[in-house]
């Protein structure tokens, strides 16, 4: 396995060129750029026309990340999205970047074309990175799981359990997250803590996604779920949950936040302080947006009921559940863990082939998503404060980077 | 449960009072739940929850040896358990109306 190195030691699997639009006014310009070469040009970006510190914290992880090689940047000319300080933050990272307005190029076509010279440029320059060797132990890796059935918690997931405790054996990070679909698990969950006050906050970060979600009226289940034998938020979380394996957690992060040890980790997606900006995770691809934010090279998305989603940036990787839905679906799957159901195959066995995949698809081969060209990405307006001294008992005193920088 | 159990009903784990199905069955079938003969009233997916007991209203449902929820009717050996029966100890089930 070879990683792309980049400037701050990090090593990517992937070297896309990210073309950013900085407010939804030029996203189908950003989007023309990117027309026919979406295979290593990839397209991001922020819809809001007003300014907001998570939003940006969000863009400057993403164009930071290891995965991404050039950044373009695409501003309509008159939103508030601070382009200049995402810039220097790209530039310093060691990136070519460069930022096109569409206002002061002349409109639409012209961008467009400036854009595609640029990106042109841009790929040459990159395929130069230098590649080194890159272990197990350098890999970051989320989950997440959509279009959850009741066959989810007995099959994909735990499966995905099983491999990350052998992706942290051998020294990788972990992720996974959706602190509103652990409602119910949260005092089983913090006795696995590797202190009593990380166990503390894994409390409190459920209990603020059941406040919260108690406020919008109700909790982090689609009407899909229900229709696939889920009664219950809890028993939702119940599965859920089975991602995260049996082995200790090392720690709570929030967007942003990116572990500088091998372990587990649980990403809090919740917003901090009181309701606003409507619904935490709008759908699947936002949690995806916030794990890469975290550092994931790729992430492990299990489906009962049959999601198709990819992501830009960082590859998904579907294991399906129910295998009902993976004969009907089996080109959009990766996995077909559906075989636990059937007594086909052990846990152990699919999370051993889970193990596997997600070294070959560090090693270049392409997920299924990734090969039919899904990069499906959304951003939206959040507000968190940073975590507390409890929640990373392993990490350093300093943080080698904070997630209140970029405020 | 002590008694014979169709095998297409999983008991998660020691204790659970709900059985999922591993297969969709059809309606009118009958099934062993803990050496009992119950005739399905309605046909169930796979993944779907059956009664291993006979519950009261107001009982706590177990699967893989974690509460998911209360009942709200008495529910016999057999029937099906969803959001017609069952509600959460958190929060409210959001659903979508029939196609």
């Amino acid at each position: 396995m070879q990683g792309y190195l980049r400037s701050d030691g990090r090593k990517g699997i992937r070297n896309v060129v990210a073309v950013v639009y900085l407010v939804e006014c030029a996203h189908h310009v950003a989007r023309r750029i990117t027309a026919g070469l979406e295979e290593d040009v990839h397209l991001i970006g922020f819809g809001g026309c007003y300014p907001n510190d998570y939003a940006a914290m969000m863009l400057e992880r993403l164009t930071t990340h290891p995965n991404v090689g050039a950044v373009l940047l695409v501003s309509l000319g008159c939103e508030g999205f601070d382009r200049a300080e995402l810039a220097r933050k790209v530039a310093a990272s060691g990136r070519p970047v460069e930022t096109l307005v569409i206002q002061q190029r002349g409109g639409t076509r012209t961008t467009i074309e400036a854009g595609r010279a640029w990106v042109e440029e841009a790929r040459a320059r990159i395929a130069a990175t230098p590649r080194v060797p890159m272990g197990v132990d350098e890999l970051v890796v989320g989950t997440i799981c959509g279009g959850s059935d009741s066959t989810s918690g007995i099959s994909a997931n735990p499966a995905v359990g099983r491999a990350f405790e052998q992706l942290v054996d051998a020294g990788a990070v972990t992720i996974f997250e959706e602190t509103g679909e652990l409602i119910g698990c949260e005092h089983v969950m913090a006795e696995r803590a590797i202190t009593p006050e990380l166990g503390q906050e894994l409390v409190g970060a459920v209990e603020k996604a059941e406040r919260y979600y108690r406020t919008l009226g109700h909790g982090s289940f689609a009407a899909g779920n229900a229709e696939g034998g889920l009664t219950t938020i809890e028993e939702k979380s119940l599965g859920a949950y089975a991602k995260s394996g049996t082995g200790p957690i090392h720690g709570v992060i929030k967007p942003g936040d990116i572990p500088d040890h091998g372990g587990l980790y649980l990403l809090d997606v919740i917003p901090d302080g009181e309701v606003r900006f409507g619904f935490p995770n709008i759908n699947d691809n936002a949690e995806a947006a916030e794990l890469m934010a975290c550092g994931a090279h790729m992430i492990l998305f299990t489906t009962g009921r049959g999601s198709v989603v990819g992501s830009a940036i960082s590859p998904i990787i579907k294991i399906c559940g129910n295998p009902e839905t993976y004969a009907r679906m089996a080109d959009d799957m990766d996995v077909n863990a559906g075989r636990i159901l059937h007594r086909e195959a052990t846990i152990a066995e699919v999370g051993d082939e889970i193990f596997g995949l997600v070294q070959r698809v560090a090693a270049g081969e392409l997920s299924a998503s990734e090969a039919m060209g899904h990069q499906e990405f959304v951003l939206t307006y959040k507000t968190f404060e940073p975590i507390g001294p409890a929640c990373l008992p392993l990490a350093a005193p300093n943080l080698p980077v904070p997630p209140t920088t970029s405020a | 449960m002590s008694g014979a159990t169709d095998p297409r009903l999983l008991q998660l784990a020691e204790g659970d009072n709900v059985l999922i199905t591993t297969m969709s069955i059809p309606a009118g079938e009958e099934l062993l739940v803990d050496g009992h003969a119950v005739e399905l009233a309605s046909a169930v997916s796979l993944g779907f929850k059956v009664a291993a007991t006979d519950l009261e209203e107001g009982t706590v449902a177990v699967r893989f040896g974690m509460p998911i929820g209360r009942t709200t009717t008495a529910v016999s050996r057999g029937d099906v358990v969803h959001t017609h029966n069952l509600e959460s100890l958190y929060l409210h089930t959001h659903a979508r109306g029939e196609e």
